[in-house]
């Protein structure tokens, strides 16, 4: 009855483990490294371009449609997911099976609207 | 469990969204707080799902996720153009329509 | 919500006390990571702290029962809404440590106090209406009737009322999501038309003619 709870306990257990083992490594790496530090080891980069500029750079609105299109359709998969585990044994199966791809079928053309708009390409 | 534990929980997080949507000046700060005060709804809706027990809460919550995520597009849609064409993010100063 | 009968020990771990402690816990983080997210003078901040909140809500739901809604609210809000958000950020150059985050004291004030308002009166209310109820999250119905709870509930179990249940919802959602990409689309894309390229799905012959007509106009 409580195997629910020991399952995500063990996972729990899991990260907190993996969490020791870094700060071990690292806080140990760190208790025993010499630190002279030089101008050039803290240099941003060994051997390159400095980077210029503020670190803030505006970022193209294109990113924001690729963005939105991706959350749609990961809600898509959140909703096919529990649809993909019944399919199987669910009562009316091939009713279950319209809804889906009416449910689909409405989302591609929110992509078919976006590839019309010429959205998805990348110039 | 006791279920006041998870419910005080969601009211503390529905009431730091209403003190951000009403304190922020920021639009995305705002959108962002307005993200709180549906989590807390979310919380409250599973735990009387669990409560009442059936599975009526846990599917509302679900449908809150996805219009959240609508909500979120539309929203950052519209601080977008809000920022296009005034160059800032504030909706102290979005008062074109004030009479 | 009755105790069943096999639970009379609380054990450490796994079982009654658990859950409790474990709730205290992911209480904390998110009460910690909220107040950040209303406080904090940086946006980028905001929404990392956001993250923390959505975490400690996917947890919450996991220790309700709710198995597949907290992988929901991880794959969904933790991996696509934060990450518009992340994005509204960078676009919208609302820059660092600004002044302007914050409205006026006297607001801030008046807003604190609502909250305080609300945040007491729903507190009120369920201290008064539930009292010390105890739930029972763990049921383990081994036979699962329509619409009655099984917890954990695993994504068949949802499925099951999903789709007999609320099929006009789930269907009405996906139209809420093509409305909103498509509103969303038209209001954040005005500026792929400035610096536009030329249409190559129409014929060069129409684009041609069209720009004769319009230089005859003017």
């Amino acid at each position: 009855m409580s195997d629910y709870y020991e399952n995500y306990l063990t996972i729990f257990l899991f990260v907190l483990v993996g969490l020791g083992l870094f700060g071990a490594m690292i806080g140990v790496a760190r208790l025993l490294q010499p630190r002279r530090q030089t101008a050039a080891k803290l240099a941003t980069y060994e051997c390159g371009v400095e980077a210029e500029g503020d670190w803030w750079t505006q970022q193209h609105v294109r990113y924001y449609v690729f963005a939105l299109l991706f959350v749609v359709f990961d809600i898509e998969a959140a909703f096919i997911f529990p649809w993909a585990t019944v399919m199987g044994s669910i009562a009316d199966a091939w009713a279950v099976l319209v809804e889906m791809f009416v449910f689909i079928g409405i989302l591609v053309v929110a992509l078919a609207y976006v590839m019309r708009k010429g959205l998805l390409r990348w110039m | 469990m006791t279920v006041n534990i998870f419910l005080i929980l969601a009211a503390f997080l529905f009431s730091l969204g209403v003190y951000g949507v009403l304190a922020r000046r920021n639009a995305v700060m705002l959108l962002l707080s307005v993200e709180l005060m549906l989590n807390g709804v979310n919380i409250m809706l599973v735990v009387f799902g669990v409560m009442v027990g059936n599975l009526t809460g846990q599917v509302f919550a679900l449908f809150v996720i996805a219009v959240a995520a609508a909500e979120v597009g539309v929203g950052l849609g519209l601080v977008l153009l809000m920022y296009r064409n005034k160059q800032h993010v504030n909706v102290d100063d979005a008062d074109l329509m004030k009479g | 919500m009755s105790a069943p009968a096999g639970q009379a020990v609380p054990l450490l771990l796994g079982l009654a006390i658990g859950p409790t402690i474990a709730a205290v816990v992911i209480g904390i983080v998110m009460v910690v990571a909220g107040i950040r997210l209303v406080t904090t003078d940086n946006v980028v901040h905001a929404a990392i702290s956001l993250m923390g909140v959505l975490a400690g809500v996917a947890a919450t739901f996991m220790l309700l029962g709710a198995e597949f809604l907290g992988w929901t609210q991880v794959l969904v809000y933790i991996g696509a809404i934060v990450v518009l958000f992340l994005f509204g950020v960078m676009l919208t150059r609302a820059r660092l440590g600004e002044a302007d985050l914050d409205a006026p004291v006297a607001q801030r004030w008046a807003a604190a106090g609502t909250a305080v308002l609300v945040f007491g009166l729903l507190t009120t209310v369920f201290v008064k209406v539930f009292g010390s109820a105890e739930i029972t999250v763990v049921t383990g119905q081994a036979p699962r009737e329509p619409g009655a709870l099984t917890s954990p509930t695993t994504a068949a179990d949802l499925a099951h009322d999903l789709f007999r249940d609320w099929v006009l919802p789930f269907e009405a959602v996906s139209l809420v999501l093509l409305a909103a990409l498509i509103g969303a689309i038209v209001l954040a894309r005005r500026d792929d038309r400035e610096h536009t390229r030329p249409r190559v799905a129409r014929p060069e012959i129409e684009v041609i003619d069209e720009e004769i007509g319009r230089g005859g106009e003017t």
